[in-house]
């Protein structure tokens, strides 16, 4: 960012936060379910929806009980409730959520000017598996398709469903950067709040509900673990291992509210965590091989954004998705930038506990990030049990107690899309 | 068909749709010189109960022809004038 602009921009914070996973409802539950070091990860029956042998599971949601639970101001619940009663799955996972972060920031009270209250939404092609159920059913009727998949079957449904709950008037958008859309949507939030376009701006990272045809593409390029002999299954998901085979998936969305840390400060808002700086950099490459240099070049951005060196860093939230080949670039990449500074730093990765939520998983370490800094914990890495690098300085298999100041989190997509975010507490 | 029979069957057409499009709707209740819009369907409910009831009765109607009913009894009444027709 140019000198001027940086000297200018506001300083932004994270006021609230809201997340439906198959780890936990709800920011206490979630956190809960990073100490029991129990992966959400399982073995699923065989007519399964989506269909895996093993995954992440979310417990049975009801969308209505789930929005009473996640606020105690009714009016706020049945709009979110009417704004989403017909629509897809992901759709009703982000208004929870949404409305779980609204209500931990106290905006339904605050009084912001809905103009300055903005909405990014991170995930693309969102809902396949909608299309995919739609087809199934309408194949041979096409003519009577439902008006309403009009509305449903794009992403921005998202868009006009959370801020028709929320009230929200000012800019919102889709962002679409496949695993890496949780931390870009993020870095857009951000990037509207430090500008003054936006005093507030909640930020989803949406549930990424597929259809039998993305899961078999996945299964057949290599990049989902198949192996489901472990005990306990989980075990199949283990970051950084030896024995790491593929990725697992994890249904989770996630919402976090940031805001400008000078107007949450005045209406006497507590912040939970400081964004310090992000970055998003392309390799120029449309394949999905996790590429080395990249994710140098993006953590070493975040870092210069926030005016951080690696030797600043507490704790990294690897984007670890236990396939080898992404496993072993990230590994190169750590090793690369904090060189000299492996005596301070800890990583985990989450994905082990929660599974890889696609769309979502960048919102969901960012979330990590702020549970374990509030709590001065780190959660541990159950399933690493050979490193592929032992000299990186991986979490133990329970975790650990520890002051972190600052995170930083990595997120990276297929087509070369590399992110990190740096978090202050 | 019966006339009587072709009423009766689609007045439970509307009526599911109604219900399931607007689950906040008493369907035993529903005032049928009503219209869709004071039961609280927005525009793509209306067209979702619209769409589906030709559906469920197996009917294609022009939107030039859907636009004759005015409330919920006249787009009973359009159905039912295409059910009954030879």
């Amino acid at each position: 960012m140019p000198e001027a602009a940086r000297a200018q921009a506001r300083r932004v914070v994270i006021t609230g936060l809201g997340v439906v996973s198959a780890l936990g409802v709800g920011p206490e539950a979630f956190a809960q379910g990073l100490w029991s070091g129990r992966s959400a990860i399982a073995r699923q029956a065989p007519d399964a929806r989506p269909p895996l042998a093993l995954y992440a599971r979310l417990a049975a949601f009801d969308f209505a009980s789930a929005l009473s639970a996640s606020t105690h101001d009714a009016a706020l619940a049945e709009r979110a409730r009417r704004a989403g009663r017909r629509a897809p799955l992901a759709v009703q996972l982000s208004l929870v959520c949404a409305v779980q972060a609204w209500q931990q920031a106290g905006l339904g009270e605050a009084g912001l000017d809905p103009e300055a209250c903005a909405l990014v939404v991170g995930g693309q092609n969102i809902s396949p598996a909608h299309s995919f159920q739609l087809h199934e059913r309408w194949r041979d009727a096409l003519h009577a398709v439902p008006p309403s998949h009009a509305m449903h079957f794009m992403d921005s449904d998202h868009v006009g469903c959370v801020s028709e709950a929320l009230a929200l008037r000012g800019e919102g958008f889709c962002v679409g950067a496949a695993s890496a859309s949780g931390n870009v949507a993020l870095i857009h939030g951000q990037r509207l709040v430090a500008a003054g376009q936006a005093d507030c701006c909640v930020v989803i990272g949406a549930l990424a509900d597929l259809s039998p045809l993305e899961w078999q593409a996945l299964r057949n390029s290599g990049a989902l673990a198949s192996d489901t002999t472990y005990t306990p299954p989980a075990l199949a998901c283990r970051p950084f291992d030896r024995a790491a085979a593929g990725f697992v998936y994890g249904e989770a969305a996630v919402a976090l509210v940031l805001e400008s840390r000078d107007v949450a400060l005045a209406r006497g808002a507590r912040p939970l965590a400081e964004w310090l700086g992000g970055a998003l950099v392309l390799e120029g490459s449309r394949l999905p091989e996790a590429q080395t240099q990249g994710q140098v070049r993006a953590m070493r951005q975040a870092l210069r954004a926030a005016d951080l060196g690696p030797a600043d860093v507490d704790y990294v939230s690897a984007h670890g998705t236990s396939t080898p080949g992404g496993d072993a670039a990230e590994a190169a990449a750590l090793h690369d930038v904090f060189a000299g500074a492996l005596g301070r730093v800890r990583i985990n990765a989450t994905k082990a506990l929660v599974g890889h939520a696609l769309y979502g998983a960048g919102a969901v370490a960012a979330l990590a990030c702020v549970v374990q800094m509030q709590a001065g914990r780190l959660h541990g890495n159950p399933h690493l049990l050979e490193p592929i690098d032992p000299r990186l300085p991986f979490v133990g298999r329970a975790g650990e107690s520890a002051r972190v100041r600052v995170a930083l989190s990595n997120a990276h997509g297929f087509g070369g899309i590399n992110t990190a975010i740096v978090l202050g507490a | 068909m019966t006339v009587e029979a072709a009423h009766a069957r689609v007045l439970a057409v509307v009526k599911k749709n109604i219900a399931d499009v607007l689950p906040d709707v008493d369907p035993d209740a529903i005032p049928v010189e009503a219209r869709l819009v004071d039961l609280g369907a927005n525009s793509i409910d209306r067209a979702d109960i619209v769409v589906q009831s030709m559906a469920d009765l197996g009917l294609r109607v022009s939107p030039t022809e859907l636009g004759r009913a005015h409330n919920i009894a006249g787009l009973v009444a359009l159905f039912v004038e295409q059910l009954t027709r030879a």
